[in-house]
């Protein structure tokens, strides 16, 4: 059987995989149905697809570019927003909207690796944690809680300082703060599935662990982590803004949304040149928001009990 | 009475002329498989249907009155606990896990009869008494987790007859219940019938519960009533194809070694449902001109009503 | 489904062992935390010694401040020395202040907690009714509207919103002070005995009206601005809690006997779903306190936040320490202030967490 399907061509490989695993596609084009229907899912994904695109396309969008890179045109200083500078220029001179759009594509890295990196950490251990929950189990449970119990602000703020400045130093330290989260999401749904009738057939059976592990109970524990990971790309993007904020982003010329809100800010001048605070901090809000309510719209889609109420 | 619901994948015609009585002082068995529409018929009565629901036509007759032309606030006020009251399948869900089940009882009639606290919750002790609870004083303080199933069942009960209501509708009272307490509940709900004098419309999948305890049933099949009939002329006699299948189905003691008679095919969804008579495709007696129309309920002998093309003479 | 009779005695033993194992968790936590940001704080680079000494000490100095700070023995010997101290409620010397890090902490956490009470307040009074509206009227514009703002709250980096609210309140409208706690002018024509480290109180107590108006003109916005968090999730939890209960079966039996729609939705509805809630409110009050931070250094507002930070820019351990012990054993305490009052609201929580 599967050598036959080998022998096709991708359209075909797609379809038997489709057939496999039909319920879950079923629901997968159910929601995005939904999903379609909520005005709020679909600004949140509209804004989420401009962002991502304006990020991989910034030389091609920018008014600017080479403004938008870190070139200082010192004759434009701090100019009120026009047709010419619609977002006004910086106390470099250089336009801002440019910028800007320089600026996502650090922003999108951050909020891609971090979630990247702390997503199959914490969900390995998550599993592992729930599947053998004497010893192992309660050990990394017990170094969940105790990296729970600190805000994540604070910790990614320790750790980034120890490493340094920069990007790559915030991407960790955030991973760090995060992974905790996802742990303790699919720990709770191991839990639960693996008390279900199929997965302890599946081990009556006599299945190996690892077997177990990766086809019954992950598939089923692993919706509420990503749900929250999705919605963790923006949440990331709004605690690395914050991070950078506090000066330990990438150094200047380097279009960090935060970096820039810094100089701006430091600079004491945000009232008079009030568009500088303005339009550096919004793109980071409406990033954060389109991917939050994306996330919460998915999420209740998702989840039986928020459904419409029915009789019965 | 014809209702839709408008659902995700379209409408769902969920009842389609569902049309029947009930006396003073019966208890009437409404009987159909899971998801042929008697619970949504009892909640049509009692208004209590998600606002997807529309009802497309029919009337409600109580004591005289349309119900359909009410508004909701109107069926909350006057009848809804107060002259209908609905028990509900299952006890332990059905009642509020954080309120003691005597301000429950106790609620409902301060609500429509204007009691005070210390008022209600005495006629609440004396109910709790009257439906055979050996200590009511500890089940009134009692919170809903802290009782068994027969308990909390008989707690609902007690609700529901707290304002003296001339109808109570059960649905599936027993279902989520032991058999041994099955049993009781049964007998209590009759006991009740008669001392209070009210009627009762039982909703169950169950023919032997039917059997016992109701004086006429009315069978239903995807939203649609196919026969009604007093209980000894329908088991003895059942006048449509799909009640006879039902009874034949049923595991016979004496057939033992035999195989079960199911009745082929499925229920048909009620998004697209057959044309003609919903029952048609899976039955044995099925005529053309049963795919072309929807027989009507009619009374072909006393008291016995059958919605069937075969008892109005049609051959083919 | 427990349905035998239980004892008195039996119900109150497993609230008491649920507590008991819930308070041992938490100083195992704190006594994690504590190690967590030890380790941590001695691996940043810079020299405590030298700061500690001052800019222009000479080396000598420096290094009798390296004996006194014990930064010459072997981590664990700091460490012991620490928790040694601790145990004593010593907690050291700020290196920045050089007074003692407790004094410091009790006198800048006063001002945090008006603020994080503020925003508390806040989050009840505005995200409870917003989540119930929404959760009766699920998807009508009303549930889109209040979604929309909701997680706006929680979307909105702090510092962007608190520009925001300055350009508009302070700029444009003139309405409300930029920053800072109680306005100097104020203090002078009507001055304040500062018993507590608290103006609320104090001014309170003292029956100072102006000092009261004062600070609370000065609390506005940097309250709005913490709270916006807190009120999006309250106010999302609330709503989800509601959409969940008013599906329950219990729900459709008040409905069945007829009991007012009001009611069944303020009182039935909304106690079931607030447990959850609470728990929400709880933990968005413990992190009010991290957020905190960001604005007490943007609006000037002298709390344990503007401490911390400084005394992070300058390396100063013992109270950087000092500060996550505070931070830690807040957390604790809100954590299992939640957890007893969610045990308190539903007797079956008890039961449940029997498996840790």
């Amino acid at each position: 059987m599967t050598a036959e399907v080998v022998e096709l061509g991708i359209p075909a490989r797609w379809k038997a995989f489709v057939n496999r695993h039909r319920p879950a596609y079923n629901e997968a084009r159910r929601a995005w149905r939904l999903l379609r229907k909520d005005p709020l899912a679909v600004f949140g994904l509209v804004i989420v697809v401009a962002f991502v695109t304006v990020a991989l396309l910034a030389p091609v969008f920018a008014p600017y570019p080479a403004e938008g890179r870190g070139q200082s045109n010192l004759a434009n200083r701090l100019l009120p927003p026009s047709l010419e500078h619609p977002f006004g220029t910086d106390d470099f001179g250089r336009d801002l909207l440019s910028r800007i759009m320089f600026g996502a594509n650090i922003e999108l890295q951050v909020g891609l690796f971090t979630v990247f990196l702390a997503f199959p950490i914490g969900v390995l251990l998550g599993v592992l944690a729930g599947y053998f929950r004497r010893g192992i189990g309660e050990g990394i449970m017990r170094v969940t809680d105790m990296f729970l119990a600190f805000p994540p602000i604070l910790l990614a703020f320790v750790i980034a300082a120890a490493l340094g400045r920069g990007t790559y130093a915030i991407i960790v330290a955030m991973a760090v703060s995060f992974w905790p989260w996802y742990t303790r999401l699919v720990h709770a749904e191991v839990l639960r599935v693996r008390s279900l009738p199929y997965v302890e057939a599946a081990v009556a059976a006599g299945l190996p662990h690892r077997r177990v592990l990766l086809k019954h109970i992950l598939p089923n524990a692993i919706t509420p982590a990503t749900i929250q990971a999705s919605m963790d790309i923006g949440a990331a993007i709004l605690i690395g803004s914050a991070l950078s904020w506090l000066g330990l982003g990438p150094s200047p010329p380097a279009p960090d949304w935060g970096v820039m809100f810094n100089n701006a800010y430091l600079s004491g001048s945000l009232i008079t040149y009030w568009w500088l605070g303005v339009f550096i901090g919004m793109p980071i809000f409406l990033v954060v928001l389109a991917f939050n309510l994306v996330g919460d719209s998915v999420r209740e889609i998702l989840d039986p009990k928020l459904r419409r109420r029915r009789i019965l | 009475m014809s209702l839709n619901f408008e659902t995700e994948e379209g409408t769902a015609k969920v009842l389609d002329r569902v049309s029947f009585d009930i006396r003073p002082g019966e208890v009437f068995g409404l009987v159909g498989e899971t998801g042929c529409g008697k619970t949504v018929t009892a909640l049509t009565i009692l208004r209590l249907l998600p606002r997807s629901a529309r009802i497309r036509s029919g009337e409600i007759h109580f004591s005289g009155e349309n119900l359909v032309e009410w508004r909701d606030e109107e069926i909350a006020a006057r009848i809804r606990g107060k002259r209908i009251s609905m028990i509900f399948q299952d006890p332990a869900t059905s009642l509020n896990p954080l309120y003691p089940a005597g301000e429950q009882i106790a609620r409902v009639m301060m609500v429509h009869e204007g009691l005070e606290n210390k008022q209600a919750e005495a006629r609440a002790l004396g109910l709790l008494r009257r439906v055979g609870l050996p200590d009511p004083e500890r089940v009134l303080r009692s919170y809903p987790h802290e009782l068994s199933g027969g308990m909390q069942q008989r707690v609902m009960i007690s609700m529901a007859l707290a304002c003296r209501p001339e109808l109570i509708i059960a649905d599936e009272p027993t279902t989520a219940v032991d058999v041994t307490i099955q049993a009781q509940i049964l007998e209590l709900l009759l006991q009740l019938k008669r001392e209070f004098g009210l009627s009762v419309l039982l909703i169950t999948h169950n023919l032997g519960i039917v059997a016992e305890t109701c004086d006429r049933v009315g069978v239903m099949y995807a939203g649609t009533v196919v026969e009604i009939a007093r209980t000894e002329d329908l088991f003895r006699d059942p006048s449509h194809p799909y009640t006879q299948a039902l009874l034949r189905a049923l595991p016979n003691a004496d057939a033992r070694g035999q195989p079960l008679k199911a009745i082929p095919g499925l229920v048909p969804s009620l998004l697209e449902p057959p044309a003609g008579c919903r029952y048609h495709p899976r039955c044995d007696f099925a005529m053309p001109s049963c795919a072309r129309r929807r027989p009507e309920l009619l009374e072909h002998r006393t008291e016995h009503w059958a919605a069937c093309l075969l008892h109005e003479g049609v051959k083919e | 489904m427990v349905g035998a009779r239980r004892a008195r005695g039996t119900a109150a033993t497993a609230y008491a062992r649920f507590i008991i194992r819930r308070v041992l968790l938490s100083v195992l936590v704190i006594l994690g935390v504590l190690v967590i940001v030890f380790f941590l704080a001695r691996v940043i680079p810079a020299d405590p010694a030298g700061l500690w000494a001052g800019p222009h000490a000479p080396p000598e100095a420096v290094e009798r401040a390296r004996g006194e700070l014990h930064l010459n023995d072997p981590l664990w010997t700091q460490f012991y020395y620490y928790i040694e101290g601790l145990s004593r409620g010593d907690l050291g010397i700020s290196i920045r202040t050089h007074d003692p890090v407790w004094q410091d902490i009790v006198r800048t956490l006063p001002p945090t907690l008006e603020l994080i009470t503020a925003s508390l307040i806040l989050s009840i009074l505005v995200g409870i009714p917003l989540g119930v509206a929404a959760g009766i009227r699920q998807g009508s514009w009303v549930d889109h509207g209040m979604r929309f703002f909701a997680i706006s709250g929680v979307s909105v980096p702090s510092f962007w919103l608190a520009v925001i609210l300055q350009l508009l309140f302070v700029t444009s409208l003139g309405l409300l002070p930029t920053n800072g706690y109680v306005s100097e002018t104020v203090l002078l024509t009507y001055p304040l005995k500062r018993v507590t480290g608290s103006i609320f109180v104090d001014a309170l107590t003292q029956g100072n009206v102006r000092v009261l108006a004062d600070w609370f003109w000065h609390l506005i916005l940097p309250a709005i601005t913490l709270a916006s968090y807190p009120v999006g999730l309250v106010a999302r939890m609330v709503r989800t809690m509601m959409i969940e209960v008013l599906g329950e079966n219990y729900i459709r039996t008040a409905k069945a006997y007829g009991l007012p729609a009001r009611f069944v939705h303020y009182r039935y509805a909304l106690k079931n779903a607030v447990a959850p809630a609470i728990v929400a409110l709880g933990l968005s009050f413990a992190y009010s306190l991290t957020g905190a931070f960001l604005i007490e250094y943007i609006f000037a507002w002298p709390g344990i936040g503007q401490f911390a930070w400084y005394s992070s820019i300058t390396f100063d351990y013992p109270a950087i320490l000092g500060v996550a012990l505070v931070v830690a054993i807040f957390y604790v305490v809100v954590n299992l202030a939640v957890d007893l009052l969610q045990a308190f609201l539903d007797r079956r929580i008890v039961l449940e967490k029997r498996e840790a």
